[in-house]
C-alpha cells in the first residue's frame, strides 16, 4: 500500500466515525422524541387540552391548569430575569474590565452551575416560610434565579462579539456611550442574546425541583400571586408517579405539549425578532 | 524640534482651524506624543505621514478627544479649535466629537443598519426625527461621498452588502451627515484597492472646499497626490511641515529626505 | 541600503559623466580647429550624433524610473536635473557641429587666434570646463568665476557685433563665418551656465541664477 492510499484510508476511517458519533448523539434525542410522540399523541384531545385534572383515580381530566401554569411561569419569570440578567451582561460587556468585574463575572458563573433543588430550598425558606405559603411568586423568582446567570453569560458574550470599531464609529458620530451601548451595541448582539434568553426559558420551562418547593402544585388553575399552582413539569412528574395507565397516558401528553410549547416559543420569538439584517 | 506653522507658508486670508500646543499623550506610562504644536489651515488638506509607530494615529485620536476612551490614556496641552482649547475644564467631549468627525481605517458601517439608517444615525441617535429633514440631510451626504447614484434605488440595503470602497463611503457619509467642522481620516485608503481608493482621493479633494481635512497616511504618494500640507512624524515628534509640494520636491530635514526616498533601515 | 531606483540612478550619472566627457572634446575641438585650421567636420559630426544618441538613451532610462518608482525630494531632482543637463550637453555637440561646418561650407582662414573671435573661443572653452567641474565635483565656488566669465563674454560678443556693424570687415565670407560662430560660441557659453544653475538645483532644491 503506497502511502497515498494509507492515506486516503485514514481519511474515509475518520469520516466514517465522526459520521457514526454524530449518529449515536442524535439517536438518544430522535428516540425520546419518539417515545413522547408515540405515546404522547394519543392522550391528545380538546378535553384534555382545557380541561383541569380530575380526581386521582379519574380517567377524565386535563392538563390546562398545567399548560396555563407553566406558561405564567415562564412569563413571570422572564420579567424578572430577562431584564435584570440583560442589564448585568451589559454591566459585564462594557464596564466589567476591573476587579468588580471579574469578581460578579465569578459568583455568576458559580450561581450557573448550582444544582436547581437548592435553589428551591433557598427560595422556599426565603418566600414560602416567610410569607405563609407555596405561591406562584416563589416559584417565579427561583427560577429566576436560575434564568439570570444564563442570560448574564450569554448577554456578555453577544456583546463582546460586537467590534471595538462599531463602537468606535458611533463615538465619533457623538452619541454618548450609553445610547451607543442601547442603540447600536445591542442591537448588533441582538441574535445573539435572543438565542440566550430562549435558551434559559427552555431551560426553566422543564425545572421540577423548585416547582416542587416553591409552587407545589394543584388541581386547579391559576389562583392569584400567592396562591399555590401548577405547572407542566409538576404534572408529568405527578402523573408518571400514579399507578393509573390513564394518568401515564396523560403524563406523556404533557410532556408532549411541554415540548410543544418550548419549540413554538424557540420558532416564534426567533421570527419576531430577525433583523433584517443579522449577519449576512 | 517641531515647527508651528507649515514652512514656506504664504499669508493667507483662512486661518488656521485646528491647532496644537505642546500636546503631548501617554499611553499608561508610553510616551507618545512629544510637545507637538502644529497649526493646521482651514479648508485644506494635511496629511500626517511617518513610519509605524510614530504616533500619528495617537495624534489625530487627540483632536477629536477619541484618545482618551482606552484605558490609562493621558493627554497634556491644548488643543484649539477655532481658538477654543478642547480639553479646557467642562467642556464636552461628546459636543467636540460633533465638531470633529472622524474616519477609520477599516469600514465600520453599522452592521443592523440599512444605508439609510447608517447614513441618519449620528442624527436620529442624538435627537433629531423629523423624517423630512433626515431625507433631505441622508441624500445631501450621500452625494457628497460621491455614492448617491450608487446606493438611491435602494436605500434600504443592508450597509454590510455593500462593497468595501461603497462601505467606506458610506462612512464618510455618515460622518459629513452630523456637519462637523474638521474631517480626520486614519488611513482611509488602506483597505481599499485602488480603484476605490482613487474615488477617496478625488472625494477629499472635493471635500476640502468646505472642510478642514486631516488625514493620516502610510501611503507617501497618496500624501503626495491629495494632500496641501504634509507633517513628516517620527517617534512621537513633528519632524518637518510645510507644504506638500515643499516636502516632496526640496524637504529641509535630512531624515525627511530618507524617509520618503524609502532609504529609512 | 541599496533601492531598486539607485541601479538606474547610477545608470543615469554614467551616461551624463560620458556626455560631460564627450561634449568637452567636441566642443574643445572644433573652436580649435575653426582657429588654426584643419578639417575634422566628419569626425565632429560623429561626436555629435554619439551625443544626441546617449541623450536619447538618458530620458528613456529618466522616464522609465520615473513611471515605476514615483521618485522625490533628491531623487526627483537628480531625474530631472540629469534629463536637463544631458540636454545641454547634447546642445554642446550640436552648436560644435554649426562651427565646423561654417568651416566646411564657408572655406576660409577666420581670424587670428588673438583676435575677437579667438579670445571669444579661449573664453568659451574655459566656461565650459569651469561648469563641467562644477558639475563633476559640485564646486559652487566656481559659481561666481563663471558668472564673470559668462559676462565677458556676452560683452565681447556684443562689442564685437557692434564693431562689425561700423567697421565690416572687407571679405564677406570672413565677415559671415565669424559672425555665426560668434553665435555659437555666445550659445555654446549659455548652456554651460545653464548646466552649472541645474546642478546647484539638484544639490540644494533651490535655483541660483549664474546668468
Amino acid at each position: 500500500m503506497t502511502s497515498y492510499m494509507i492515506r486516503k484510508f485514514k481519511d474515509k476511517l475518520a469520516f466514517i466515525l465522526s459520521f457514526l458519533c454524530v449518529l449515536v448523539a442524535i439517536i438518544p434525542l430522535g428516540s425520546i422524541l419518539m417515545e413522547v410522540v408515540k405515546n404522547g399523541a394519543p392522550a391528545l384531545s380538546i378535553q384534555f387540552l382545557t380541561s383541569p385534572p380530575g380526581a386521582v383515580g379519574e380517567a377524565e381530566g386535563g392538563i390546562a391548569s398545567s399548560i396555563q401554569g407553566t406558561l405564567i411561569l415562564i412569563g413571570l419569570t422572564s420579567l424578572i430575569g430577562v431584564p435584570l440578567g440583560l442589564m448585568s451582561g451589559v454591566y459585564l460587556a462594557e464596564f466589567g474590565d476591573n476587579v468588580l468585574g471579574r469578581s460578579i463575572r465569578f459568583f455568576n458563573d458559580v450561581l450557573m452551575q448550582f444544582p436547581s433543588i437548592v435553589v428551591g430550598i433557598f427560595v422556599y425558606m426565603l418566600m414560602v416560610l416567610a410569607l405563609g405559603s407555596f405561591s406562584t411568586i416563589a416559584g417565579a423568582v427561583a427560577l429566576s434565579i436560575i434564568m439570570l446567570p444564563i442570560v448574564a453569560r450569554t448577554t456578555e458574550e453577544s456583546i463582546k462579539l460586537v467590534p471595538n470599531s462599531t463602537r468606535e464609529a458611533a463615538m465619533a458620530l457623538g452619541i454618548r456611550r450609553w445610547r451607543t451601548i442601547i442603540s447600536i451595541v445591542l442591537n448588533s448582539a441582538r441574535s445573539g442574546i435572543v438565542t440566550g434568553t430562549l435558551l434559559s426559558i427552555a431551560r426553566i420551562a422543564g425545572e421540577t425541583a423548585p416547582l416542587i418547593m416553591t409552587i407545589l402544585g394543584s388541581q386547579w388553575f391559576f389562583a392569584g400571586l400567592k396562591a399555590p399552582m401548577d405547572a407542566l413539569p409538576l404534572r408529568v412528574w405527578r402523573l408518571a408517579l400514579l399507578p393509573y395507565d390513564y394518568a401515564h397516558q396523560q403524563g406523556w401528553g404533557a410532556a408532549l405539549i411541554l415540548i410543544i410549547i418550548v419549540l413554538t416559543l424557540n420558532v416564534g420569538v426567533r421570527f419576531a425578532t430577525r433583523g433584517r439584517y443579522t449577519g449576512r | 524640534m517641531s515647527n508651528t506653522q507649515p514652512t514656506n507658508l504664504k499669508e493667507s486670508a483662512e486661518g488656521y482651524k485646528i491647532e496644537t500646543e505642546n500636546l503631548n499623550a501617554w499611553f499608561g506610562k508610553s510616551h507618545v506624543l512629544k510637545e507637538i504644536s502644529l497649526k493646521t489651515k482651514e479648508n485644506a488638506i494635511t496629511a500626517i505621514i511617518g513610519p509605524s509607530g510614530c504616533g500619528k494615529s495617537t495624534f489625530i485620536r487627540c483632536l477629536n478627544r477619541m484618545h482618551e476612551l482606552v484605558p490609562n490614556a493621558r493627554v497634556s496641552g491644548k488643543v484649539l479649535l477655532d481658538g477654543k482649547n478642547i480639553y479646557a475644564e467642562g467642556v464636552d467631549p461628546v459636543a467636540v466629537r460633533r465638531k470633529v468627525g472622524m474616519v477609520f481605517q477599516k469600514p465600520n458601517p453599522f452592521p443592523t443598519m440599512s444605508v439609510y439608517d447608517n447614513v441618519a444615525s449620528g442624527l436620529k441617535l442624538t435627537g433629531l426625527r423629523d423624517r423630512k429633514k433626515l431625507d433631505v440631510v441622508v441624500k445631501k451626504s450621500l452625494e457628497l461621498a460621491f455614492l448617491w447614484d450608487e446606493v438611491k434605488d435602494d436605500l434600504d440595503k443592508s450597509g454590510a452588502s455593500l462593497s468595501g470602497g461603497q462601505q467606506q463611503r458610506l462612512c464618510i457619509a455618515r460622518t459629513l451627515a452630523v456637519e462637523p467642522e474638521v474631517v480626520l481620516m486614519d488611513e482611509p485608503c488602506s483597505a481599499l484597492d485602488p480603484q476605490a481608493t482613487a474615488k477617496i482621493e478625488q472625494l477629499m479633494t472635493k471635500l476640502e472646499e468646505n472642510y478642514t481635512v486631516v488625514i493620516v497616511t502610510h501611503n507617501m504618494q497618496q500624501a503626495a497626490r491629495v494632500s496641501d500640507f504634509t507633517a513628516f512624524m517620527y517617534l512621537g515628534e513633528v519632524v518637518e511641515y510645510g507644504s506638500t509640494r515643499q516636502i516632496f520636491e526640496n524637504p529641509k530635514n535630512e531624515l525627511t529626505e530618507r524617509y520618503i526616498t524609502g532609504k529609512f533601515g | 541600503m541599496s533601492r531598486l531606483l539607485d541601479t538606474g540612478l547610477s545608470e543615469l550619472s554614467n551616461i551624463v559623466y560620458e556626455m560631460a566627457e564627450l561634449a568637452e572634446r567636441t566642443v574643445d575641438t572644433s573652436i580649435h580647429a575653426y582657429l588654426e585650421g584643419g578639417t575634422i567636420d566628419i569626425q565632429i559630426r560623429a561626436w555629435s550624433d554619439a551625443l544626441r544618441s546617449l541623450h536619447d538613451s538618458l530620458e528613456e532610462r529618466a522616464v522609465e524610473l520615473i513611471a515605476r518608482y514615483q521618485p522625490v525630494a533628491t531623487d526627483l531632482r537628480i531625474i530631472k536635473s540629469s534629463m536637463k543637463i544631458a540636454y545641454d550637453l547634447s546642445r554642446f555637440g550640436r552648436y560644435a557641429l554649426d562651427i565646423s561646418t561654417v568651416l566646411k561650407i564657408l572655406d576660409v582662414h577666420p581670424e587670428p587666434a588673438n583676435g575677437t573671435v579667438g579670445e571669444l573661443g579661449k573664453k568659451t572653452i574655459e566656461a565650459l570646463h569651469v561648469a563641467i567641474e562644477i558639475f563633476k565635483n559640485r564646486n559652487f565656488e566656481l559659481m561666481a568665476k563663471l558668472t564673470d566669465l559668462e559676462n565677458e563674454i556676452d560683452e565681447l560678443y556684443r562689442s564685437y557685433l557692434r564693431n562689425m556693424v561700423e567697421k565690416p570687415s572687407k571679405n564677406n565670407q570672413t565677415l559671415i563665418s565669424n559672425i555665426l560662430v560668434s553665435r555659437h560660441l555666445e550659445r555654446i557659453a549659455d548652456h554651460a551656465c545653464y548646466i552649472a544653475e541645474e546642478t546647484y538645483y539638484m544639490v540644494h532644491g533651490r535655483t541660483m541664477y549664474v546668468r
